[in-house]
């Protein structure tokens, strides 16, 4: 399968500053949100990005729209830098690539109906002319994600949060999308409707040959969903791999341990081995060297001092010392 | 092995537009000593009250309206509010799932530790700060002496989590509930606490009710589980058996919408509808309408049938005579297949 690139990150970077003095305007220290982090996406496939809360997962999507500005780095959108857009364009670009958010009653209007949701994205970049054109659109939109055509007069208070998501779905199919970013879509709801959404998601795909990008903290609905997984820690992608690649053998010590952490639905399964010590530290502090250091297992002297960087090891991807190649050998004496 | 609580037939009810309904619709269950009880269930579903029952803990507008409530023996359903208050605490103990919102912001560790030990026990402030001491020294928090002093918001939501057991474990209460204890917290952290309550389980030899809507910690913590739809208790099982093979269609469905990571699949399976509110409680089985095995009988309530000696399941399948309808209907799916 020729699959062409269609979205590339390289080197982004967003830094929040922590403000302080006595006007607030001193800038004490920065959060290293996201640091550094590099990555592409194939047209058609699902990328998924999995981490624990505060690793910069979401905040890697929302910089990907510019919804909240990169302090450096490059989003490359079929080839052209998004980071430098100009509003015209950046509004279109918006149009092309969507987002689902988690919380699908934050993200719905309460005041408008159904209907509007779904049509306002029609208006906004004239996508359909006409009421009557409007409404049979939004209408097939609808019937697409599985809502019935009478609830198009209803507010979003009046659906369960499985149908709220669905909204929140038809409302991104609407502008045409080639990308959607999905930002933990599944995480609010239970696991019967979770299965719902995550199979219409799919025949989404297939339907309209969407690319995905899929922000989750559920390492076994990232495991059934993704093509090719991104795992962070601390604002930095440590290990990049395919799906089974990364299941069957993670190579970073982190994968390795989260992997491990996740409860099996099989009471015979034995105690599972690597249990993390710790916390994950403060991103506007993080430990010299690889994050990951103070709570690793493996932990090597080089790991406090060298920032390990994302290498390739045989297709796949992973930033640690452990499979450093071996250069040249250390001149001592 | 003794029962530590029995619960039977217990209801809980609302009152909306001046009719009462049942959240909790006749739900009975026991506890053993140095038991796992493991309560499941999509939210809505009626575990979070069935404990909050249990604790005498319920919000403003619900009440318990019948059944009992047995804690070793003794009837907690009669007992006045200050007895409830002197139980509360020392025999059992309950844990949330917002460690935050449960711990007072205003003060600091070491004192609600205390406050809690001098109200259950004749200890001095000394002695019950001793045991504050030793009870965060137990639950694996780093420079506990420190963290006597400091307040809630300076701790990671696992260390508050672990603070929580501390305090609701340092009267040595026979039963702890646990409310969705990890619900709140990443899966690392996750491992740790269940791992914490399990060894501090042995230790105390002490009975748990596990109330979440994990599956995976489910069969990692529990030893016998019963399944919640729509206030009532659908299916009751040994841990092995719930996930060997579930009995109860709503159960199997709860499995089978769970992505399994040792497997390769499309699509998962989903049930289909959404779980009925209060005002729209269909008669009959609950489940029915999103049932697809659903056949005529369903529209009469089913007991709760012993299937065997490991799980009981609230499904007219499991009736002597439903055996021809069942079988009626694998002949049927399997003539489709071919």
């Amino acid at each position: 399968m020729a699959q062409e690139t269609i979205l590339e990150v390289k080197n982004l970077k967003k830094y929040f500053p922590i403000k302080g003095g006595i006007f607030g305007k001193k800038t004490l220290n920065q959060v290293k949100a996201v640091d550094d982090v590099s990555f592409h996406v194939k047209k058609g496939e699902t990328l998924g990005i999995v981490g624990e809360s505060g690793c910069g997962k979401s905040t890697t999507g929302k910089t990907i729209l510019q919804l909240i500005e990169a302090t450096d780095g490059e989003v490359l959108f079929k080839g052209k830098d998004i980071t430098k857009a100009s509003k015209q364009e950046m509004k279109n670009l918006r149009r092309e690539i969507q987002i689902i958010f988690q919380d699908p009653f934050a993200s719905l209007n309460p005041r408008m109906k159904v209907g509007e949701i779904i049509e306002e994205p029609l208006i906004n970049f004239g996508l359909c002319e006409g009421k009557k054109a409007r409404r049979d659109r939004v209408l097939e939109l609808m019937d697409q994600v599985g809502l019935r055509p009478e609830q198009i007069d209803r507010h979003p208070h009046e659906f369960s949060g499985g149908q709220r998501q669905r909204i929140g779905i038809a409302r991104a199919l609407a502008c045409e999308p080639s990308i959607i970013i999905a930002d933990e879509p599944v995480s609010a709801l239970d696991v019967s409707i979770q299965s719902q959404v995550l199979n219409l998601l799919r025949d989404l795909q297939k339907e309209l040959g969407l690319t995905y990008i899929f922000i989750s903290h559920d390492l076994s609905v990232v495991k059934h969903f993704c093509d090719r997984i991104g795992v962070m820690y601390l604002g930095r992608m440590v290990e990049m791999a395919g799906k089974h690649e990364l299941y069957d053998r993670p190579l970073h010590p982190y994968a390795e341990a989260l992997l491990s952490a996740v409860p099996v639905m099989d009471p015979k399964r034995k105690k599972k081995d690597i249990i993390l010590e710790g916390d994950v530290p403060s991103p506007s502090d993080p430990p010299k060297g690889c994050a990951f250091h103070p709570r690793c297992p493996m932990k090597m002297d080089i790991c406090s001092e060298v920032r390990p960087q994302l290498e390739n090891q045989n297709g796949r991807f992973v930033a640690c010392h452990l499979y450093d190649q071996p250069t040249e050998p250390e001149r001592t004496g | 092995m003794s029962k530590v609580l029995d619960v039977k037939d217990l209801e809980v009810s609302v009152k909306i537009d001046n009719e009462r309904r049942n959240i909790v619709n006749k739900v009975s269950f026991s506890v053993n000593e140095g038991e796992t009880l493991g309560i499941v269930g999509e939210s809505g579903c009626g575990k979070s009250m069935t404990s909050l029952s249990i604790m005498d803990l319920l919000p403003q507008a619900l009440s318990v309206t019948g059944g009992s409530l047995t804690l070793n023996g003794e009837e907690l359903t009669k007992l006045s509010k200050n007895a409830y208050r002197k139980k509360r605490g020392k025999e059992m103990a309950m844990i949330f799932q917002e460690p935050m919102t449960s711990l007072n912001p205003v003060y600091t560790i070491g004192f609600q530790i205390v406050e809690l030990v001098r109200n259950h026990t004749k200890k001095s402030k000394k002695e019950a700060y001793d045991r504050a001491l030793h009870m965060l020294k137990l639950v694996g928090i780093p420079r506990a002496d420190q963290v006597l002093h400091e307040y809630p918001h300076q701790l990671s939501g696992g260390m508050r989590q672990r603070v929580m057991i501390a305090m609701a474990l340092s009267c040595n209460p026979g039963l702890l509930i646990a409310d969705e204890p990890t619900t709140a917290l990443d899966v690392t952290i996750q491992a740790q606490i269940l791992r914490l309550m399990q060894s501090l389980q042995d230790e105390m030899n002490m009975s748990i009710v596990m109330i979440t809507h994990d599956l995976g910690v489910v069969a990692e913590t529990c030893d016998r589980v019963i399944v919640m739809y729509a206030g009532e208790v659908v299916e009751e099982a040994t841990v092995e058996e719930l996930f060997e093979s579930p009995k109860h269609p709503y159960t199997k469905g709860l499995v089978a919408s769970v992505p399994n990571m040792d497997k390769d699949e499309e699509y998962l399976s989903s049930i289909s509808g959404t779980v009925p509110t209060p005002e729209q409680m269909p008669t009959g089985c609950r489940f029915a309408p999103r049932c697809k095995h659903a056949f005529e009988a369903c529209h009469q309530t089913p007991p709760l049938f012993d299937v065997n000696e490991q799980s009981k399941s609230r499904c007219w399948l499991y009736h002597e005579e439903a055996s021809n309808v069942q079988e009626g209907r694998k002949e049927v799916g399997a003539g489709n297949h071919s």
